[in-house]
């Protein structure tokens, strides 16, 4: 409590001092529940009640921010539990200079060696306590960058005793920029790390991860490439060389918007036994998170099922496109296509396998062997002549393959999906506006031959443009659902104080899944019970 | 008994600092366009007070603030307003951003905040935020949401604003 109680005065007393030049700035966040969840190895209703609260706060002087968060997450609602002060940083700015120190976010090219970022939902935070130097001038740039990342995988955070990996991160970034449409780039990204693998028994590694990249723009026209390479070094072990490369053609015209993008990610090709370890050294590290070239939805039928990207060994692209039909209507198209790079069949002895190439392996293959996924997607849009009122219509076609072959059995689960999202938003007069959502979708989980049908509905009403009243009901004819459940409901009320401050308060049934934002995955548990949201901001 | 003292001290701070009324400056930042070119806060705060929109491809809310952007921009063509809209879809949709700007005719400027460095600088949590900033890079209002609705709002907002320049 002391130190909560020294940081707040040293903070006000500043802000008084100096309240001529000084201004602070705070926001909190609450988020409170109370239920149950089914969850574990017997599907048990477990007691589930939270109380997380985020304050930062921020101080800025001239050319300079200091901040801080106060959090009190216990016990929380997904993560580690944590009481106390963290994120504390300083950001200083005088013309073409930037440094920061202390809590740091960091994005190097596209990320391929370095993406340090925040998922507070997937309980993610792959951001550095260190140093940060840049300099941003019209021909070059460049950042210095250097700090220790202690990190939970959010997959691992539920087990009693949460593996935490340390890395200390130093990384180099320039940029030159010779004529006004091509831009050179270069990383380089160093790293120590302590991996406390439950399996393996080298856990410390050094890694190297140099990039380089080129971003070119011509009239309508962009480019971009990059290319990494991992060097990973243990003790006692030979070095594993690993890459990725990512690249991306877009045109943005005034009618057609499209986008080609491709990923060969080889960080850490290995056969389905050592592929079983996730915590092996040599895989792409938690601070390496680059595109996932395939689209990310907002519907929620279309959150379910979702394509887990493997870092170390993908290859795939996307083709993206906006048609502009209208001034008010505009339609995206969208194809993904991604596989493993190899198949591996069974050697003379169970844990011995034979990498086989089937077809070729810079080019995603529809081969099972090779675990195939592949989504097709279209959706319209149209606002009519007031924002308020849109019409959204959506088609979903989605297929993958998990093929495994472990040496002891084949595993081959097999998913096609699809799915007819549908929202309307109509603005009755100057204080009604209602939105209807129904989302159909169509499971087909062919090799078990599980078919079943989920459908949800969604009404709300809002008042005013601050009192929001909802209703969400879903329902399946799944046999296969972990709780046993065919239907859902949650019922919500928020209404708005001001502009920056609201309260969400929700009860009801809501189902459990696979949630994936940015590559990062993490099962949530289905919950029963009230949650409450409130977000202030000063 | 510890929680209800550390949050009433939270509650106390928070209130103290909101009615101290003190005026709220935004610090200076420099960001890249989806043109490629690297812009600063203080560039445009020369021409006149600015309106921060933070947005993302996949926050449906923003895509209608932003349309309604789109028309408030017409109709200040000609005042000193400017209308900075901030992506911070991370790395994998910076592709799409423009390709998708370009299509609907935006007429106002978009900057990249990739890995949403500005954003949580700003003390943004959640989508769409936004922030009304005058010509002497105060804050004037921050908005956590966009309901239906707030167009008007910002309408007024942005008046108002012209007013005190006048």
């Amino acid at each position: 409590m002391k130190i909560y109680t020294i940081t707040f005065i040293i903070f006000l007393t500043i802000s008084k001092l100096f309240s001529q030049n000084i201004s602070i700035s705070a926001s909190n966040q609450l988020k409170a529940g109370s239920g149950y969840e089914i969850g574990g190895v017997y599907l048990h209703k477990n007691k589930k009640n939270y109380f997380d609260n985020i304050s930062d706060f921020r101080l800025f002087l001239p050319n300079t921010a200091i901040g801080f968060r106060l959090e009190y997450a216990n016990p929380p609602e997904f993560g580690l539990k944590f009481v106390g002060i963290r994120d504390v940083f300083v950001d200083y700015v005088k013309d073409n200079f930037n440094i920061r120190a202390g809590y740091i976010n960091d994005l190097f090219a596209r990320g391929l060696s370095l993406n340090l970022f925040r998922k507070r939902e997937l309980a993610f935070d792959s951001g550095i306590e260190g140093l940060r130097i840049g300099y941003e001038g019209k021909f070059i740039s460049g950042k210095v960058i250097g700090g220790d990342l202690n990190f939970v995988d959010p997959t691992n955070i539920f087990i009693n005793n949460p593996i935490t990996e340390n890395y200390k991160i130093r990384g180099l970034n320039l940029e030159i920029r010779p004529i006004t449409y091509l831009l050179i780039g270069g990383n380089f990204v160093h790293t120590e790390g302590f991996i406390p693998s439950p399996i393996s028994t080298l856990d410390s590694i050094e890694a190297n991860i140099p990039e380089i990249y080129l971003k070119s723009k011509i009239s309508d026209f962009d480019f971009f490439i990059s290319y990494a390479i991992k060097r990973t070094l243990q003790k006692n072990s030979s070095t594993k060389k690993g890459s990725g490369l990512y690249s991306s053609f877009s045109y943005a015209g005034e009618k057609i918007g499209l986008t080609i993008e491709y990923k060969d990610y080889r960080f850490d090709i290995v056969n389905p036994i050592k592929r079983a370890d996730v915590f092996r050294p040599t895989r792409a590290l938690p601070f390496q998170n680059p595109p996932t070239v395939h689209k990310e939805h907002s519907f929620t039928l279309l959150q379910r099922f979702p394509h887990v990207v493997d870092f170390n060994d993908e290859v795939g692209l996307q083709l993206d496109a906006f048609f502009s039909i209208t001034n008010s209507t505009t339609l995206n198209t969208n194809f993904s296509l991604a596989s493993r790079h190899f198949d591996y069949e069974k050697g003379l002895n169970p844990l011995e396998f034979n990498q086989k190439r089937l077809g070729i392996d810079w080019l995603p293959s529809l081969d099972r062997k090779r675990s195939p996924f592949w989504e097709i997607y279209f959706d319209i849009e149209h606002f009519y002549d007031d924002a308020d009122s849109y019409v959204r219509l959506g088609l979903n076609r989605r297929s993958k393959i998990f093929y495994e072959n472990l040496g002891f059995y084949v595993s081959d689960l097999s998913l096609r999906t699809l799915t007819l999202p549908a929202e309307i938003q109509h603005r009755w007069n100057s204080y009604l506006v209602t939105k209807l959502t129904s989302e159909s979708q169509w499971v087909f989980e062919y090799t078990d031959d599980k078919k079943y049908y989920n459908h949800l509905v969604g009404l709300s009403g809002n008042l005013f443009s601050k009192l929001t009243v909802g209703f969400r009901y879903e329902k399946t004819t799944s046999k296969y659902e972990p709780e046993g459940r065919k239907d859902w409901f949650v019922v919500e009320f928020g209404y708005r104080f001001g502009m920056a401050n609201s309260i969400i308060i929700n009860y009801g049934r809501e189902r459990g899944g696979k949630v994936c934002t940015q590559g990062i995955c993490r099962e949530i548990l289905p919950y029963n019970g009230l949650r409450l949201n409130i977000n202030t901001n000063l | 008994m510890k929680r209800i003292i550390f949050f009433t001290f939270i509650f106390v701070t928070l209130y103290n600092i909101n009615s101290s009324a003190q005026i709220k400056t935004i610090p200076n930042f420099m960001l890249e366009g989806i043109d490629g070119k690297k812009y600063s806060l203080h560039e445009f705060l020369k021409e006149g007070p600015v309106y921060l929109c933070f947005w993302a491809l996949w926050c449906i809310p923003c895509r209608a603030e932003l349309k309604d952007l789109n028309s408030i921009q017409t109709m200040y063509k000609d005042k000193k307003v400017t209308i900075l809209a901030i992506n911070i879809d991370s790395p994998k949709s910076t592709a799409k951003v423009r390709s998708y700007v370009s299509t609907q005719k935006f007429n106002f400027k978009v900057l990249l905040d990739p890995n949403s460095n500005l954003f949580e600088t700003l003390s943004g949590k959640n989508l769409p935020y936004s922030l009304l900033v005058n010509q002497n890079g105060e804050i004037i209002k921050t908005r956590n949401s966009y309901l239906p609705g707030d167009k008007q709002s910002i309408i007024e907002d942005f008046d108002q604003i012209l007013k005190s320049i006048k």
